[in-house]
Order: structure tokens, then sequence, then C-alpha cells
């Protein structure tokens, strides 16, 4: 077994039981959904948001952490999201929402696709890296001189949707309404991610990150299946930033920078790259401590700094990777006594 | 029924009623919580804890003469990061805690992402410092004000000023940051130099653009010291206009150009380049405590006393005035609606008048847009410490230098008459 294998042996979550952690999932599902019960409207906001956050950050970690391929400008697919569904919320495009929320995930995927038929052709990492930084900086540039896409101001006063069913209509214009939709899309994004990755697909993902040579020596398309991880990645985070548009109501170029881009690595890597819900966690993680420490300005970029440097330095297969290693010394104790 | 029964039942009756009126009371008497959100960290940190300080010495001022309606006014302080996202969430979280009042958008990004909530909020929503044209146009609404002049009223009247002050110069240039601010700023003070020009015969040449953030200007230098202008738009800001003036004094620069207009750095320009500040430099003035007409007036004076006492530093920035002005806007609003609810207060502030550090302001009543003088100083080097000086303070009054109010609808400026 080679390093990457046991550290992923080692960030396997602390509950095993499929039993069980259906019931914590379940759990988590009724929880959320009465949060607009529970919360004030701001802690509101930032439950929808970390939720978008957790869906980009898995995204991401698709692609690093079970194909092992970095992208350090995922962020310019999460604004293709954005900016198409706000734009085509703010001047009415006559497209069902639905259909917007498809084609936002569609041109995601479109130009993972066109970047990784010319970068992962080379078959090493540095090509893709720097071509999704270029994407995004050029995103930023095109934006930036487009005045339909608010400039350098960001285009602001998106409106929330009404989605028809035919018979009937979902009217997401409060923001409760819109939380639930948000809650059930993520839920439905996490969950195929989650099939991917356990499905014949993510096994060839992990076969290509493993050792792609010996993969190519059993018969997998080793650039097929890295420009597949792309596509699926880019897609998703741009169906990421779709959801994100009518949730904050405003797009901006914050969301179009290398900044925006370290967010799902630092969230990757807070809950743990090698677990599948490490990205889940870390964006929960840094969601919190930013919360609490909301009255003391610049306090939570020095917690979440020192917290990074100490999960690194600790536990670098973040906190789901420590919490499974701590429940196993206790298991091991207690199989001793 | 009993006679126990019914006493009983008068008796928890009149317990209720003791007790709802303990509430309301209590409500009545407890402080006017007003949310503050500013970017009191990251790139726009520098600008915002000034707006902030002037919000804390504001609040201190009215609590100080006995509160507004019998109430202390209490600040909820948050950080907007400079973020979108950050002011939307903070906005949220106030209302969720049952503040209808606040002061935010201290940049335009994030004016942007509070402006479309106010409504949806029930919030009144002061507008600090963002002089986005959208504000006031296509994202209008009735529960937002702004307190400060727009772009367009800005750099036209710091266009107007440099043209009236300096008629002798008939060719203009702008040097100008890569994006709508800086496109749109050097738009708006060509078409004022044009217009105000004494004798009519002007030039205005294009604009050269550059990073906002560059430190090397020596391509732009040299376009600027190959061209016919001898007047200059500065648009370029902070840390980068220092690197300007420093690259474009050794070149010959000063020389060349008899007069420059520059978008607001004022005294951190000359500070910054002492007595290499160039002999005619236009600012944009928020505030000089020391120069008339700011010195004779009483809100300006109490301001400056106040702030040395509570910084203990003697050189306030202009940006403090900006976070006081708009503080006193929503309190005179409050105290002319004698209400805080948000209908009472939008009504009160729509045709409100109140002083300032620069005198009387009011608003615009179709589009909450605040009316008032907009300042601009010249400064030049100086040989005694901190070798530069503020020679003089003009002043505009915005309602020469206004677009029309056309609420809901983007501003085109090719729709105004020349």
């Amino acid at each position: 077994m080679d390093q990457h294998s046991s550290t992923l042996m080692q960030g396997r979550p602390a509950f095993s039981s499929p039993m069980l952690k259906a019931a914590v999932l379940a759990l988590l599902f009724i929880l959320l959904l009465s949060a607009p019960a529970m919360l004030n409207a701001g802690l509101l906001f930032w439950v929808g948001m970390t939720m978008i956050q957790a869906v980009f950050a898995l995204s991401w970690n698709l692609l690093f952490g079970f194909t092992g391929l970095a992208s350090f400008g995922h962020a310019g697919f999460y604004a293709i999201g954005a900016y198409f569904t706000g734009a085509a919320l703010r001047y009415d495009f006559p497209l069902p929402f639905l259909g917007i929320l498809a084609l936002a995930g569609i041109f995601g995927a479109l130009v993972a696709l066109a970047i990784g038929v010319v970068a992962l052709k080379r078959l090493t990492g540095i090509f893709l890296a720097v071509l999704t930084v270029a994407l995004t900086e050029a995103m930023a540039k095109i934006i930036g001189f487009s005045p339909a896409l608010g400039e350098q101001d960001g285009l602001g006063n998106i409106p929330r949707p009404i989605v028809g069913f035919g018979v009937f209509n979902l009217d997401l214009t409060h923001s409760n309404d819109y939380y639930r939709f948000l809650l059930v899309a993520v839920a439905l994004m996490v969950a195929a991610l989650w099939w991917v990755v356990h499905s014949r697909i993510g096994r060839s993902f992990r076969a290509v990150r493993e050792d792609a040579e010996r993969a190519r020596f059993i018969g997998i398309n080793v650039t097929r299946v890295r420009v597949l991880s792309f596509m699926i990645s880019g897609g998703t985070a741009a169906l990421a930033g779709a959801l994100s548009a009518p949730w904050t109501r405003i797009v901006t170029l914050d969301q179009v920078n290398w900044l925006a881009s370290t967010q799902p690595i630092l969230n990757s890597l807070l809950g743990g790259f090698t677990s599948f819900w490490g990205p889940v966690v870390g964006a929960a993680v840094y969601t919190a401590i930013n919360y609490w420490t909301r009255t003391f300005a610049g306090l939570s970029e020095m917690l979440v700094g020192g917290i990074l440097v100490l999960v690194i330095l600790i536990a670098p297969t973040g906190i789901v990777g420590l919490l499974g290693k701590l429940t196993r010394r206790i298991r091991k104790n207690g199989d001793r006594t | 029924m009993k006679r126990r029964t019914v006493l009983k039942g008068f008796a928890a009756s009149a317990g209720v009623a003791l007790g709802m009126n303990a509430t309301y009371l209590r409500a009545q008497s407890a402080p006017i919580r007003i949310g503050a959100s500013y970017a009191l960290s990251g790139v726009g940190a520098p600008v915002g804890t000034q707006m902030l300080v002037g919000t804390q010495i504001a609040a201190q001022q009215i609590n100080r003469a006995g509160g507004l309606l019998g109430r202390e006014v209490e600040l909820v302080i948050r950080d907007d990061k400079y973020n979108s996202a950050e002011s939307v969430a903070v906005a949220r979280e106030l209302a969720g805690d049952g503040i209808n009042l606040m002061l935010g958008g201290s940049q335009t990004v994030t004016a942007l992402g509070l402006a479309p909530l106010a409504p949806e909020l029930n919030m009144v929503a002061i507008i600090v410092a963002a002089a986005g044209m959208p504000v006031t146009h296509e994202l209008f609404n009735r529960n937002i004000f702004r307190t400060t002049a727009n772009n367009y009223t800005q750099y036209g009247s710091l266009g107007r000023t440099l043209i009236e002050q300096n008629p002798e110069i008939k060719t203009w240039i702008s040097l100008a940051p890569d994006g709508d601010f800086g496109r749109d700023s050097a738009l708006f003070f060509g078409r004022a130099v044009e217009k105000y020009a004494p004798s009519g015969e002007v030039t205005v040449l294009d604009t050269i653009y550059a990073q906002a953030t560059a430190t090397d200007f020596r391509t732009q230098i040299n376009q600027l010291m190959s061209s016919d202008a001898d007047g200059l738009y500065l648009g370029i800001a902070a840390s980068a206009q220092i690197s300007f003036f420093q690259q474009a004094r050794s070149v010959g620069l000063y020389d060349k150009f008899k007069a420059i207009g520059e978008v607001g750095n004022g005294d951190i320009t000359g500070k910054a380049m002492g007595r290499n500040t160039h002999p005619n430099l236009w600012s944009v003035c928020h505030w000089l405590h020391n120069q008339e007409p700011f010195a004779s007036n009483p809100v300006s004076q109490q301001l400056y006393k106040d702030y040395v006492e509570m910084k203990g530093e003697d050189f306030p920035s202009g940006q403090v005035a900006a976070g006081h002005r708009a503080a006193l806007a929503l309190f005179a609003g409050i105290d002319k609606a004698q209400s805080t609810e948000t209908e009472d207060v939008i009504t009160a502030m729509e045709n409100l008048t109140f002083e300032s550090v620069g005198g009387t302001v009011r608003f615009r009543p179709e589009d909450h847009q605040m009316l008032g003088l907009n300042y601009y100083s010249q400064m030049g080097p100086s040989t005694e410490a901190p070798h530069f000086q503020f020679n003089q303070v003009t002043s505009v009054d915005a309602s020469e230098m206004i677009e029309p109010a056309n609420p809901g609808q983007p501003f085109k400026i090719e729709e105004l008459s020349q």
C-alpha cells in the first residue's frame, strides 16, 4: 500500500457503520430544513453560503483528492455559473430557472472540457493549474469591461426566481423559501457526487490518481478519465455559483479572483481532502470561525490561518482524518482493556 | 361562575396588562440600536475604520446631549470586510436582531449588496460613502439614502474647479485606472472641463489608462510627457498615486503640468511627497478642520475636539467626517420623525435638512441623494514641517452639478444636455 492509500485509510471518518451514517445525515438534513424557524436571518444566510461553499469545495476535491489534479483557478467555474444565472434572472431570460441552472452547469463543464483537452493531454498538473488561473484572470478582465455584467461594481439586484412546474409554481422570492430550495439542490448535488466517487467512474479516478501508468496498463484511458473528472468538477463548481447568485442577490469580481479560488482549497485542507466529507466539514468549521469572530475585525483571518497551520502540522488529513485517528485510538484502548 | 373564579380572572388580566405595559415601557426606554457596518478589515479598512470613528463620535455627541427621543443611541458595529456577500450577511444579521436602522456601504461594492436588501428587511439604510451611480439609479429604492456625492457630481465638480481656477490651461488629459470607475471619472472630469472653460476653447485629449495597483508608470509618464496637455486629472489613488508622483517628478512632469486634479488622496499624498508635492495639486476634499469654511463651522469644530479627545491625535482623516455626516443624517431623521419606525423615518428623511461639517445639506426626495457643497482643496510644498500645506479650499454646490433624478433607470451621460 503506498503512502497516499495509507493516508486515505487514516482519513476514514469516525463513524463507519452505514446505518449510523445515514441516520446522522438524515438528522442533519432535518435540522437544516428547520433552520429558518430556529435561526436569525443573518445566521441563516451563512448556513446557506456554507452549503454552497461545501459543494464548491467538494467539486475541487473531486479533482484533487480523488483524481490527483490541482486547479488553482476554480473560482473561474464558480463565476461562470454565478454570472450566467445572475444575468439570466436580472435580464429576465426566457428560460425556466431549472433550465438556467442546468445551462450554468453545462457551461462550466464545457469550459472545463476546453481547458482539459488543452492541458490534460500534457498529463502534468502544472499545465492545468496555470490554465485555470489564466481562465479566472481572463474572466475577471472580460467581466470588468462588460457593462451588462456590472463591470467592477458587480451585478446587483438579482431577483429570486419563481419556478414553474406546469401545474403549480414554486415561489422562491422569500429568503426562507429559497433556502429550502437551496438545501434540496445541495443535498441532490452532494448525493450525486457521492455516487460518482463510489461508482466505477470514481474508482477509475482513484486508479489514475494512485498510478497513471498502471491505470493505463490495465486499460483505463487516463486522459479521458482526467477530462471527465475535470468536467464534473467544473460543472459542479458552476452549479454552486449558479445557486449562490439568487441567494446573495449580487455577484461581484470578488468571486473571480485568486483569493476566491483558495476558498475551496482551504475548506478541503481544513476538513480533510482524503475524505469525501472533509470539504463539507471544512466549510462548516470555516463559517463557524467567521461567525463567532464577527465582532472582532481581522481575528477570523488570523484564527483560520493559525488553525490551518496546526492542521497541516498535526493532522495533514484534516479534521475528519484527525477524528478518525482519535476514534481508532479510543477503540484500540477499549479492546485492550 | 364562582366569585373567586371571577376575581382570579380579573387579577390575571390585570397582571397580563401590567406585564405588557412594563414590556412596552421597557421598549420605549431601551437604547435605540443602530447598525454600523464598515470595512474594518481587508483592503477597505484604512477608509472604513476612519468612517467608524466619525460615526462613534456622532453617537457619543447625541448621547451626551440626552440621546434621541429620550433614549440612548447604541451602535451595533460589524465588519463588512469590503465584501458584498459579507455586507449582505451583516444586514440580514442586524435585521434578524430586530435592528431596522443602519449605516453601511462605505464603498460601492458593499453598497450594491446592501441596497437591494433594504426593502426586504424593512430597513432604513444610509449609504455612507459609495459614490457609484447605480445606487441612486437602477438600484434605487425608498429605503436607502446616500450621504455622499455621486461620481458624476464629484468628478464633474473637480473638473469645473480645475478649469475655473486655471483658465490659462487649454489642453487637458486624464490618467485613470483601467475600469469603470476610472473611465467614468475621467469622462465626467473632461466633460466638465469642456463645459466650464471660460474662453470655451479647451481641448480634452483621450484618457490614458493604467492598472489601479500599478507600481511602474514609465509608459504612461512617457505618453503624458509627449502629449500637448498641460493640465492633468489623475484617477489613480492610494499608494499607486504616490509611486506615480515619485516617478513623474524625476522626469520633469511637474514643470509640464501646470495643474493636477487628483481623485481624493489629499493629505496622504502630501504627507508622502512632502516638499516634493506638486505646487498646484487639487484634491477632492472631505474635511480639513483647520481650513475655512470648516474652521468656523461649529459642527466641524466639535467633531475635531471630540476626535482629539477620543483618539489623542491632531490630524484627523477627512473620512471621519463621512461617517459623522451619515450618522447625523440618520439621527436628524429619527428626531424629525419622532419615531424609529422604518416608514416614519423614511418619510421624515425625504425632506430632511441638517447641519454637517461642511454646512447645510439636504436630501433630494426623488432619489434620496444628498445635496450640499462639495469641497476641493489646493495644496503645494511648504518650507515648514510637514513640508506640504493646503493653500485654499473651494466649493461647488452639488445642485448645480448633479444629473436630473432618474430613480430606477441607469445613468447615461450621453442623455444629458451639454
